[in-house]
């Protein structure tokens, strides 16, 4: 038998777990979840969510696969090519993914059945949509009770959600800390007045943080007893007020400071065309089938990868490229093409207990060529990280490398030392090629039109077990 | 806080979370303030149907649904 590893982020609910085998990610189903995997399967709720892709689909696999006593089933889900987190999502990505999260419970209703838990961690974007990718996250309503994962919903969506969308859509970084999302009383600290003009967010955060402060480690009734029941209708009317309330934060990404870098002077049309081109020439050479574009803007070179056929994950710093990334994949419906909020300069790090529910960004990686244009000078200028640590990175990222040089003199580089002393002496193409030539192979170099940038294809030459070469 | 501290002890609520298999804490402020809001939102949405029962009556036509985010707006209060 093939050896078993566990996920790191899946051991709190006692309904089953999740492990990897050979590579593939499946999820073990207990016995003591039976009775609601069979009402999900033949309710026709699974057939619902799937057919909408709110769902992700499995298949079940055969019973020697089970690790531990007490398995009932065990499930081969469709893999996800890449999983991300909600901290590395912009704002519209965590606002779908919330819409998603309150559709499924509104569905499982319909079908007798609740959402025993509302963690974003539980969506991923699977072929540009917001899917829950946890089967294992219903459970049959028993009628009168209460929506138990209604505090994870506010913390995991509404809270990062109202923060980004009233004060700063930086706010969303909270997330990281926070992994059981933002802490009501926090969020509604960090609110401006004017949002108790909102109903919603009156009620679902101000009044919400209040009670839970002022009620924590008390029973709900006195007398141990319950009273009258909170019904179904009661959770579908919360659900819609949730809903309205989530439709009615926005973000205006187009304040952004990135977002016109294209429409500027970075370099003229021709050159521009030229790179296109040319990555367009290197991609073929290197057939990736899966891409990290590092720095990628509002992805117009993730495109070329993704319209090849490779899925091509798009990052960036910038919270207002990555929202306008996110919006033309969507209107475009694109599939290959996973828009994120990553900061090369510290990368999202492995979080949770014993540090492994949550892989760092490394830990993730999953691609065969990176592509890193017109990145390299913020990272060595900007950021002051030397040449061959630059190298060192990305050649633990993916065996193939294209990579734009700005060389010192090009406009973007001055503007980036104009107040301060240039103590870049070994930025330079020379010095440049020398130090990469030492980790990669120059499978292909190229003179952009109409500037002295260069364009490489690198292959890697072989990596040490510390990621020197 | 009186309100929520009225319901509680009106018995309004109540709350179960029996199911074996869910293992959240749901807490016990987050329960109150659900019942709280489902009487709220129940009360705003049956004052919509006979506001459009009303108008209808009268013979003035409302436009389709307003954009639900707007009738998330309380009334100025600051």
């Amino acid at each position: 038998m093939s050896d078993f590893e566990n996920v790191g982020g899946s051991f709190r609910d006692p309904s089953g777990f999740t492990f990897v085998r050979d590579g593939a990610v499946y999820r073990q189903v207990n016995d003591v979840y039976r009775e609601h995997y069979d009402h999900l399967m033949q309710s026709g709720l699974y057939a619902e969510l799937t057919e909408r892709r709110l769902l992700v689909p499995h298949s079940e696999v055969d019973a020697s696969s089970h690790r531990i006593p007490g398995a009932y089933k065990v499930l081969l889900p469709r893999q996800a090519p890449f999983i991300s987190y909600p901290y590395e999502w912009c704002f519209s990505q965590i606002k779908d993914a919330a819409l998603a999260t309150l559709e499924i419970l509104k569905r499982a209703l319909k079908y007798g059945m609740i959402l025993k838990d509302a963690s974003a961690y539980n969506i991923q974007f699977l072929a540009g949509k917001p899917t829950l990718i946890d089967t294992l996250s219903f459970e049959i309503y028993k009628e009168g009770a209460a929506w138990v994962a209604y505090n994870q919903f506010c913390q995991h969506f509404l809270a990062p959600l109202a923060l980004m969308s009233h004060k700063d859509v930086r706010l969303g970084q909270l997330l990281r800390v926070h992994l059981d999302g933002i802490p009501l009383d926090l969020a509604a600290s960090l609110l401006p007045k004017h949002t108790y003009r909102k109903l919603g967010i009156t009620m679902h955060l101000h009044l919400h943080a209040r009670a839970r402060s002022r009620y924590a480690g008390q029973p709900v009734a006195k007398d141990g007893k319950s009273g009258k029941r909170l019904g179904k209708k009661a959770i579908i009317d919360i659900a819609d007020s949730l809903r309205a309330t989530v439709q009615g934060l926005r973000w205006d990404h187009r304040r952004s400071s990135w977002a016109g870098y294209y429409a500027g002077d970075s370099y003229q049309d021709a050159g521009f065309d030229d790179k296109r081109k040319l990555v367009s020439e290197y991609l073929d050479v290197a057939t990736p089938k899966r891409v990290w574009d590092l720095g990628a803007n509002t992805g117009v070179f993730s495109r070329i990868a993704s319209e090849r056929g490779a899925y091509t994950v798009s990052m960036d710093n910038d919270p207002g490229v990555v929202e306008e990334n996110y919006l033309k994949m969507k209107e475009r419906k694109e599939q290959d093409l996973l828009p994120l909020l990553i900061d090369l300069s510290n990368p999202s790090a492995a979080a949770g207990w014993a540090n492994e529910e949550r892989d760092s960004l490394g830990e993730r990686r999953n691609a065969d060529c990176i592509l890193a244009l017109a990145l390299i000078h913020h990272i060595a200028i900007a950021n002051n990280v030397p040449l061959r640590r630059i190298a060192h990175f990305f050649a633990q990222l993916a065996p193939w490398l294209i990579i734009e040089f700005v060389p010192k003199h090009d406009k973007k580089v001055r503007a980036l030392l104009i107040a301060r002393q240039d103590i870049f002496e070994e930025y330079s193409q020379e010095t440049f090629e020398r130090i990469f030539g030492e980790t990669y192979e120059v499978a292909k170099r190229e003179k952009l039109r109409d500037s002295d940038r260069l364009l490489y294809l690198m292959r890697r030459r072989l990596i040490s077990k510390g990621g020197n070469t | 806080m009186r309100l929520l501290q009225a319901i509680r002890k009106l018995g309004i609520l109540c709350v179960c979370c029996r199911a074996l298999v869910a293992y959240l804490d749901p807490g016990s402020g987050s329960l109150i303030v659900q019942a709280l809001i489902a009487v709220v939102v129940g009360a705003l949405a049956t004052l919509r149907f006979w506001k459009t029962r009303l108008l209808s009556l009268l013979g003035i036509r409302q436009e389709d649904d307003e954009e639900e985010a707007d009738t998330e707006a309380l009334p100025q209060v600051d």
